[in-house]
């Protein structure tokens, strides 16, 4: 069983909280759409998530302290996928992948047939294998996504952390991403994904946070979080709503003025 | 600041240093020649009067020991010579030099010539002396002479080395007979002089051209300025100096070089009008040997041709 | 395993292990003007051995060492910056070296032939002490890189300043000549003080290929997948610092080797920053033994400097390379 437990998590930047006393407690075989405005604390929340930064407060997985976790063991059971992750060498998918098994290898260790097999899957997984050995410099934007998308998946790693998985993509590849991510929530994995998309949001996600000013201003069921009030408290829209094939979808329709 | 021959210096690197450092000791057994080198320091190093065995091939690696080798070992007895000594714009000796092989101043170059003596300057590479050492072939390290008193000592010492001190004394008595022809040659006509040449370099106390013109009675303006060996002078100081007479160092003059540039300066060509300007090729200057000599007379003969005349004939 | 970068990396290996060995049999064989080793029955056969082992052999072991080390430092310090135009000198431990190797030489500090060496480490060393307290405890790669630059312009000042005050113009025609490299009539005493050094500063940058790797993807995610970036760093710097340091104290500075040779390996081997490292120690290996023999080859003059060669392959080299990439990436 994998819990991810946020308890009073807060993260100041001189003085400044970007996040402050976030809670929550997540399980496996779910999809978490981290949502909220800009400069809400969504990236900052995921990398505090990720032990990349110093917070306050307590992050658990499966009871157990962040902090206390060795490095290479928190790595193998928690992958991060940053918001326009860099890649500094024109690698190619392949080789890029393999990065992902670095946190399974001891010191010395070999890459070997185990890892192979498990790049080929996390390539698979996210529809990249036919570009394996194009590089990265090569890919239009959605491939580079994809095979970005593959190295995170390649960790094989029980918590997901991903930043703005489908920023900058078309509908196609939006769509794509979303579901490779739902898969591997619902085949045993806990992800949570920063998504500005509420349609996409609602239509994938199992669970949704939804952030303003650091704090978590709404967690549950997607129809629960997306109430017109709660869209209109957090993005100070006014918002639309449909159903299609039995499921709802929120539009943000119309700006709303402070005052 | 300091000046060339103010540097410290081990006399002999070879064979007598080695015997300080007792890692450099190891391995010197391996080489016949080390007992030839012992018996050989104990004779630079002891105060005795005479050297018994001349040394056989002699190899010299800077200009200014290549030319007193040349002038005191017998042709036969030198083996290789430093490549800037073939240079006659450089050197006052190119036509004696260009009969050895030329060495470049490498160590590997000197071994396979297996020489019994080497004579080197204390500018030459410390790698190449440190060497040189290390093979047992004795090094000895000729300081640069700033006197004319270190003219004659470097003399006797490389005479005394080589096992020919009476060609030394020979040498140096040549040297204070010619000297003696320009002593304070130009005294009478209180000049303050000044000599400008290569690079914008002066000569100022402990230089040998301050000693040439101390030798004709000249006074050196350089000196006034508190400088001390090679000074760098810029074309302001030299017309705020404002000598009397302007020694021009002919060094590579077809050269295109920043030196000649400054000789060519405007503010120059002012100062010398109506001035004596003489010229006087650095090769006779830039090493403490007995060309120095012709230098002071070339000076004197082109400064006064009258005076010179008469003193010097 | 297969992938985009080697078909066949051994083949790559075989290659630049044999190039090393023959390019240090080649220093060992060739002299001054490419004439080949003095057979002994003109010389002797005791002459033959001493130029081989006592003054060939130092300075092909220092050009094995040296062009190793600034091979794998280059290509580890281009990983870990993640840029291209990183160079061992960067780290400012090469420039303090000279410094201090200059200092000894010529400010009256000269007791015995290893003073300069050791000077050169000294100085070294104060680089580094000094990049550790201008960079801090948690160093970041800009930080790194310009305080790097500080003391490689404060240094530079510095023997600026000695060429300046120069005793002579013979001295400073010495420290000019130091600061082209040369690696002339060196001993095994020089083998002896530069190989500790870049013994522990190969192994500590080597150890960091997979990090660099991790680091290909920024410091978070290398950070994700379980490394130290702050760790790594220090590797990096530290090892580059005592290998260039010490090969600078006895060799004066040598450039271009630690810049290019990541270049000529990457078309070879891909790149994967932890792939890179043993090819470009092989193959700044084989490239200074080449380049300290093609400074022998003219038969006139001086010989030629180190520096001054690897500046004189190196830069239109690069020149070209650049100019490849650009054609391949139009």
């Amino acid at each position: 069983m994998t819990v991810l437990s946020a308890k009073n998590v807060t993260v100041r930047f001189d003085e400044l909280a970007a996040v402050s006393h976030v809670n929550f407690r997540a399980t496996e075989g779910t999809l978490v759409g981290l949502i909220g405005p800009n400069g809400a604390g969504k990236t900052t929340l995921v990398r505090a998530l990720a032990n990349l930064i110093l917070s306050e407060g307590i992050v658990k997985l499966d009871g157990q302290r962040l902090e206390a976790i060795a490095r290479r063991t928190l790595a193998q059971n928690v992958a991060y996928l940053a918001q326009g992750q860099p890649v500094h060498w024109p690698l190619s998918v392949r080789q890029l992948t393999t990065l992902g098994r670095l946190p399974h290898r001891a010191p010395f260790q070999r890459h070997g047939f185990d890892d192979e097999d498990k790049v080929e899957r996390a390539m698979s997984l996210a529809s990249v294998t036919e570009l394996a050995d194009r590089t990265i410099d090569t890919l239009s934007g959605g491939e580079r996504a994809r095979a970005l998308l593959a190295r995170a998946l390649a960790v094989e790693a029980r918590v997901l952390l991903v930043d703005e998985p489908v920023a900058a993509l078309d509908p196609y590849h939006q769509l794509e991403i979303m579901e490779v991510l739902r898969r591997y929530a619902e085949e045993g994995g806990l992800v949570i994904a920063v998504l500005h998309d509420l349609v996409l949001a609602e239509r994938f996600c199992h669970r949704l946070f939804l952030m303003r000013d650091g704090g978590l201003l709404c967690d549950g069921a997607p129809h629960e979080v997306l109430t017109d009030d709660n869209v209109q408290a957090a993005y100070r829209v006014a918002s639309a709503h449909g159903e299609h094939d039995g499921q709802r979808f929120t539009l943000p329709w119309r700006r709303i003025d402070a005052d | 600041m300091r000046q060339a021959g103010g540097i410290p210096l081990t006399p002999t690197l070879s064979p007598k240093g080695r015997g300080r450092d007792p890692r450099e000791r190891e391995g010197e057994g391996a080489y016949p020649k080390f007992i030839a080198c012992l018996c050989l320091a104990a004779l630079i190093w002891g105060s005795g009067p005479a050297f018994a065995a001349s040394p056989e091939r002699v190899a010299t690696m800077s200009l200014c020991t290549d030319q007193l080798v040349m002038l005191l070992a017998d042709p036969d007895q030198i083996v290789s010579v430093h490549w800037v000594t073939q240079d006659p714009a450089d050197s006052a000796m190119a036509e004696q030099a260009a009969r050895y092989p030329a060495n470049h101043g490498l160590a590997e170059e000197i071994i396979v010539l297996q020489p019994d003596l080497v004579f080197v300057g204390p500018f030459n590479s410390p790698f190449a002396k440190a060497m040189l050492a290390r093979q047992g072939i004795p090094v000895h390290v000729v300081p640069t002479a700033v006197t004319l008193d270190d003219v004659r000592a470097n003399i006797r010492t490389v005479a005394r080395v080589l096992g020919v001190p009476a060609r030394g004394r020979a040498l140096i008595a040549a040297f204070d007979r010619d000297l003696a022809l320009t002593r304070n040659a130009l005294r009478d006509a209180d000049y303050r002089a000044l000599v400008y040449g290569a690079n914008g370099y002066s000569a100022g106390a402990s230089s040998l051209f301050n000693e040439v013109m101390l030798h004709l009675g000249l006074e050196n303006v350089a000196v006034d300025y508190g400088m001390e060996g090679w000074v760098k002078m810029s074309v302001e100081d030299v017309v705020g100096a404002d000598p009397d007479l302007l020694v021009l160092g002919d060094y590579r003059l077809d050269a295109p070089s920043q030196a000649n540039m400054v000789l060519h300066h405007p503010a120059l060509t002012a100062i010398r009008t109506g001035k004596p300007v003489v010229r006087v090729p650095t090769t006779l200057w830039n090493c403490g040997t007995p060309r120095l000599a012709e230098a002071a007379r070339l000076l004197a003969e082109r400064t006064m041709p009258e005076t010179a005349e008469v003193s010097g004939r | 395993m297969t992938n985009a970068g080697p078909s066949r990396p051994w083949l790559v290996y075989a290659g630049l292990i044999a190039s090393v060995i023959g390019l240090f049999t080649l220093s060992l064989m060739i002299g001054r003007g490419g004439v080949w080793l003095p057979a002994s029955e003109n010389v002797g056969a005791d002459v033959a051995d001493i130029i081989l082992f006592e003054v060939r052999l130092p300075r092909a072991l220092l050009g094995l060492i040296g062009g190793a080390v600034l091979g794998a430092c280059g290509a580890a310090l281009q990983g870990l910056l993640r840029n291209p135009l990183a160079e061992p000198g960067l780290v400012g431990a090469s420039s303090g070296a000279a410094l201090g190797a200059v200092v000894v030489f010529y400010f009256g500090l000269f007791g015995g032939q290893m003073a300069v060496p050791m000077g050169g480490l000294v100085g070294a060393l104060v680089a580094l002490g000094l990049l550790y307290g201008l960079a801090g405890r948690r160093p970041d790669v800009m930080t790194l890189i310009l305080a790097g630059v500080a003391i490689n312009a404060f240094a530079g000042a510095l023997t600026s300043l000695a060429l300046n005050l120069a005793p002579s113009p013979f001295a400073a025609l010495e420290i000019v000549f130091w600061m082209l490299g040369s690696l002339a009539d060196r001993s095994m005493d020089h083998v002896w003080v530069a190989a500790p050094f870049a013994a522990i500063g190969l192994l500590l940058v080597l150890s960091t290929g997979r990090a660099l790797d991790a680091l290909s993807l920024g410091q978070d995610t290398a950070k994700s997948l379980g490394f130290s970036p702050g760790w790594a760093t220090l590797r990096v710097i530290l090892g580059t610092g005592l290998a260039v340091g010490a090969l600078v104290s006895v060799a004066g500075m040598i450039g271009f080797i630690g810049l290019v040779v990541p270049h000529l390996m990457r078309p070879l081997v891909g790149y994967h920053p932890s792939r890179l490292l043993l090819p470009s120690m092989l193959a700044g290996a084989a490239v200074m033994l080449a380049a300290d023999v093609v400074v022998r080859l003219p038969m006139q003059g001086p010989e030629l400097k180190l520096g001054v060669v690897t500046a004189l392959i190196g830069a239109p080299f690069f020149l070209m390379l650049i100019l490849r990439s650009r054609r391949a990436a139009a």
